[in-house]
């Protein structure tokens, strides 16, 4: 197998189901010849041309509804948005459109489409371009949310989400972007709502989302240096979400921490405590669970403060070691 | 549908409190096994059931003030009905009996709410432990699954095997299998502030041992009769015999091991004395010793017994004796090793003591008491000189033995250990 | 007007048939006010009386297999595509053997076999989803062209621009088919715009823009003839507003006090179904007494929907939580 990076293994995936596939295209913006805000469809133009690698203008609002319209007459469209800040323009046409269409129509239409949406912070690219806002869309019935932590999830995962019949928010984080990972050169689909044990452990559960599983193996190397055990559990999607490797984890661990870079308060992060709860591993947790998540505050640009606005490698290791100790 | 009812143990009791219930709902419950434990103003005491069923249903949760004579509890086939006020308890009851206080049935006791995660409450309540009982070393003192279950391992454990304290035996035996891990580390001894105190339920096992303690006090008339010896020709033989047991066996030959031959010999010679109570107007005079031998283990007052103690060499009572020691420190006793003790020796002489007045251990008859190894000016020969002396206390119950049956037996035990040559002739009567 | 009846071409339509859909269409909407008002239908609903012309005329331009999008105030649309009244009564009325399973109600009925991808709650929401099917038609080759209800109020939404930009740079097979009803709610036209006619922001992006009567069929009907033309050629999109009014008010509970009695008894006085009746009795198509045959006929068939949907099962408890996802 070979290494490529993340945002490599994003494009492949595309590559590969467009040469399989006429349905499926792409619209964006700035997507043609400047390859897209972060270089994601970079050379895809010239193999696949304007029809289907569709430059489009700056109106995310007619994008997704375009990208609907054709999905619900028979196409798969890939919508990129080219930061996923901009799905509050989209908002409507995803949340009153997309997700509902199909439930509206009695189950007689479906949407299959994906939104491609570069979010996170860590570019210094401040408020406006740098937030995680999964959890609004992870809280609509008829969305599916993805947020694949790696380069072989993001491959296998975006080949799920343009199989799926429904609408896909497809979060890409922009720090991962240029991470590697060994990734098949064949096609794969990772099925969605399957969560992965990145890391086994038995003292304490982290469940990672996105950046933060990267974030969450590098404190666990730490804390295994202390002796404590993490098992980190990335959901790797949020809806569909696989709650019962998460249950069977804390069952073992009889501790549940989540970490994700989202804010805090109102997070994916804070369901996935809930239904923790409401498991059947309560009997099991030896510890209140915690979540780990923003600050409640907007991303600010200077580098220091834009480090401490989301959970770093040090919090993780330092809530997680807290959570170990003794009176 | 057999009801379980709030026993009236005293002219004067209007309420009992349920310390603690035995079974779950769902459980097997045999005729004369312990049901609950229950506190009246005078005595903590074991309801037994009196039928053998399922326990279906339990009316009212530990620390709940029950009137007397109220149903608690129903036994019954595991499909039978239930009756229909075993739905809401509290209207029929309050109904039923006007009389009585208007108790608040399933009141929790406020000492219940102690701050405990799930899952130490999980395994609290698989262990039958209250939590009140258990110290919290988690984050604000909070109780983790790991306090409960160094609780469970510590907590006081049986010296006489009753079939209540088989079962928990066997429950806290079970939980060591299932590799509860206790890191002494862990368990730090919490600085405690001048002027505080503790409060030290009596219940359970200690109050099972401390019961038939106080029984066998007040039902046995005890005498003890005591005897200073010396034992140089013991220890002398000891040793000469020590190289050889140590080549043998991993087992060290102690000064108590020889008492504890040269007793298991006396016995054999004096059935009498090894004997039990079989009921109030019966008394077995056992043919084999099965020798009892108090130790003091980490969870408590342990009496291990060594069955057959007669027909073994000193190098197997030896081993035997080390084994159930070390078994017993270990909290892997087996019930088994508990049972069937035909007398008694409890050995205080590590910690100094001279000579005391052991309790008898009923349906024993007698106990020997093992004093401190001492060395002695005496008189010989009209000479003074120092010897080792060993002070031997016999307790015995004056229902069953006289003195001079007592006076007999400490006799040739005596024999025996201020010259062995004594024992070596007895084994070959 | 220049055209006898009798010597045009209705795109294959029998022109009697348009009168019986007018009539079909009113009645319809009369039964619905009823029924709302004796409660026997849940919700809420926009009638579209006084409006019948546009929708029948527009859809009698369309070939079957072309598509339209629909508004919250659809039921004409739905109609003039070729619905079944039955099951849209059966819709309003929850029942399970609505076009949506009773799932969808009064404004969101959607009849895609009939090429209706639905009405739509959201102001303007539908306007970029045309866009998407006809983008599907353009690179699929289907030659479908696809009509775009919206109203007055949905040409202040953004929207609508993003989405007559993003049609008329990719010359796109749609008719954005504005229903100016004088009123967005209670907003008048006169208020919520600096501008005589809404057709001229056709200009504004680069394509035709028509004023016609709304109430006068053969004008609608040509001036939508002529945009599906020039959308099925391949030269692009065009807008079209169409002027009418609703004589009733927004909604269920609206006193109308934003207008004049005066203004109303003006409308009515123009009357569409009256209009184009007199023009088949004056132009000998039809008798009047055949005239009244067919509006007996589509009395009867609106009973009969009453009765269908009446005696049409509830959907079950099971189907709550079907169709939210596909499969």
């Amino acid at each position: 197998m070979r290494e490529i990076t993340y945002q490599e293994a994003i494009r492949e995936a595309m590559s590969q189901v467009m040469r399989e596939d006429e349905r499926v295209f792409i619209l964006g913006e700035d997507i043609g010849v400047y390859g897209g805000a972060f270089g994601v469809t970079r050379g895809m133009i010239e193999e696949f041309g304007p029809e289907r690698v569709r430059n489009t203008p700056i109106s995310e609002a007619a994008i997704a509804g375009a990208a609907i319209g054709a999905a619900l007459t028979g196409m798969r469209p890939i919508m990129e948005l080219q930061f996923s800040d901009f799905v509050t323009i989209a908002m409507d046409q995803l949340v009153n459109q997309a997700a509902k269409i199909r439930y509206m129509y009695g189950g007689k239409a479906s949407v299959p489409m994906v939104v491609r949406a570069p979010g996170g912070s860590g570019t210094g690219a401040a408020a406006q371009h740098s937030q995680s806002l999964e959890a609004w869309l992870a809280h609509v019935p008829g969305l599916k949310v993805v947020q694949p932590a790696n380069a072989y999830d993001a491959k296998g995962l975006l080949k799920a989400a343009i199989d799926d019949n429904n609408p896909v928010i497809f979060y890409e984080h922009k720090l991962l972007y240029s991470t590697k990972a060994d990734v098949p050169e064949e096609l794969y689909s990772i099925p969605l709502g399957q969560a992965d044990i990145k890391r086994a452990g038995s003292d304490v559960t982290l469940v990672s989302t996105g950046i933060m599983v990267q974030k969450s193996l590098t404190a666990a190397d730490l804390l295994a240096k202390d002796g404590i055990q993490v098992e980190i559990i990335d959901p790797r999607t949020l809806v569909p979400l696989d709650i019962k490797t998460i249950v069977s984890s804390v069952k073992r661990t009889g501790r549940c921490a989540v970490v994700y870079e989202a804010v805090k308060r109102g997070g994916y992060g804070a369901e996935i405590a809930s239904l923790v709860a409401e498991s059947e591993a309560f009997d099991f947790l030896d510890a209140p669970i915690i979540r780990l998540g923003g600050k409640e505050v907007p991303i600010p640009q200077s580098p220091e403060l834009e480090r401490h606005a989301v959970p770093q490698v040090e919090d993780i290791v330092e809530a997680i070691r807290n959570m170990m100790q003794k009176a | 549908m057999n009801e379980v009812t709030m026993p009236k143990l005293a002219m004067t009791q209007e309420m009992g409190t349920i310390l603690q219930w035995y079974k779950r709902e769902g459980d097997w419950v045999e005729a004369g096994e312990p049901l609950l434990e229950v506190m009246t103003n005078k005595i903590n005491i074991d309801v037994e059931s009196y039928v053998d069923g399922v326990l279906r249903k339990r009316l009212y949760e530990e620390g709940a003030e029950v009137p007397v004579l109220n149903v608690i509890a129903y036994i019954g086939d595991a499909d039978e009905p239930l009756p229909d006020e075993s739905v809401n308890v509290a209207v029929s009851a309050d109904s039923n009996h006007p009389e009585t206080h208007a108790a608040p049935h399933l009141q929790k006791p406020v000492a219940t709410r102690v701050r405990a995660t799930p899952a130490a409450r999980a395994v609290a309540r698989k262990l039958g432990i209250l939590l009140t009982d258990v110290q919290g070393t988690g984050p604000n003192n909070r109780i983790q699954r790991e306090d409960v279950e160094a609780f469970a391992i510590s907590r006081p454990s049986c010296s006489t095997a009753t079939p209540a304290e088989r079962r928990i035996v066997s429950r806290t035996t079970s939980q060591t299998e299932s590799s509860v891990h206790v890191n002494p580390k862990d368990n730090p001894m919490t600085a405690t502030p001048l002027d505080s105190f503790s409060r030290v339920p009596y219940r359970g096992l200690r109050k099972m041992v401390g019961d038939r303690m106080a029984t066998s006090v007040s039902e046995a008339p005890h005498v003890t009769v005591v005897r200073e010896i010396n034992v140089s020709q013991t220890i002398e033989l000891r040793r000469r015999l020590m190289p050889m047991v140590e080549e043998q066996t991993s087992a060290h030959l102690s000064l108590n091991t020889m008492v504890l031959f040269a007793t298991a010999h006396a016995l054999m010679k004096h059935p009498n004395v090894n004997a039990t109570w079989a009921s109030k107007d019966e008394i077995i005079e056992h043919h084999s010793v099965h020798l009892g031998m108090a130790v003091a283990a980490p969870q408590g007052l342990l009496v291990p017994v060594i069955h057959f103690a007669n027909t073994l060499s000193i190098l197997a009572l030896s081993e035997q004796a080390s084994q159930l020691v070390k078994k017993a420190r270990n909290g892997t006793m087996a019930p088994n090793d508990l049972e069937g003790g035909t007398f008694t020796i409890s050995n205080l002489g590590m910690f100094g003591i001279e000579s005391f007045n052991p309790i008898i251990n009923l349906p024993q008859v007698a106990i020997l008491g093992v004093g401190s190894l001492i060395e002695k000016p005496i008189v010989e020969n009209g000479n003074i000189v120092v010897r080792p002396m060993l002070t031997l206390n016999l307790s015995f119950d004056h229902r069953v033995l006289d003195g001079a049956d007592a006076a007999k037996f400490l006799q040739t035990v005596a024999n025996y250990l201020t010259c062995p040559d004594e024992l070596f002739v007895a084994l070959h009567a | 007007m220049s055209i006898p009846l009798a010597k045009r071409d209705w795109n294959g339509n029998d022109v009697l048939h348009l009168y019986y859909q007018m009539w079909l269409i009113r009645l319809f909407d009369e039964k619905v006010d009823e029924m709302f008002a004796k409660g026997l239908i849940h919700g809420t609903t926009h009638l579209c009386v006084g409006q019948e012309a546009t929708p029948v005329a527009a859809c009698a331009a369309l070939m079957k297999t072309d598509k339209i999008t629909s508004t919250h105030r659809g039921h004409g649309h739905c109609i003039a595509k070729g619905a079944d009244v039955s099951k849209m009564m059966a819709e309003l009325m929850g029942r399970v053997t609505g076009y949506c399973k009773g799932k969808g109600g009064s404004m969101h009925i959607a009849d895609l076999e009939e090429g209706n991808l639905g009405a739509n709650g959201i102001v303007g929401g539908g306007i970029p989803i045309a866009v998407g099917a006809a983008l599907t038609s353009n690179m699929m080759k289907e030659n479908y062209v696809v009509l775009c209800f919206f109203g007055d109020g949905a040409t202040n939404e953004g929207s609508f621009h993003e989405a007559l930009n993003l049609a008329a740079i990719w010359d796109l097979p749609v008719i954005f088919f504005c229903e100016n009803n004088q009123y967005g709610m209670s907003g008048s036209v006169k208020e919520m715009f600096r501008i005589q006619d809404i057709a001229d922001r056709a200009v504004a992006y680069g394509m035709p823009g028509h004023v016609v009567d709304g109430n006068d069929l053969e004008a609608v009907y040509d001036v939508v003839a002529c945009a599906v033309a020039r959308a099925r050629s391949g030269a692009g999109p065009s807008l079209i507003e169409a002027k009418t009014y609703r004589w009733k008010g927004h909604s269920k509970s609206d006193g109308r006090k934003y207008r004049t009695r005066e203004e109303e008894t003006a409308w009515k006085a123009k009357d569409p179904i009256a209009r184009f009746k007199s023009r088949l009795i004056d132009e000998g198509i039809a008798t009047e007494e055949q005239l009244n045959d067919i509006q007996a006929r589509a009395k009867m068939e609106i009973e009969r929907a009453v009765s269908f949907a009446e005696n049409s099962p509830y959907p079950t408890l099971e189907m709550l939580e079907e169709d939210v996802y596909a499969h």
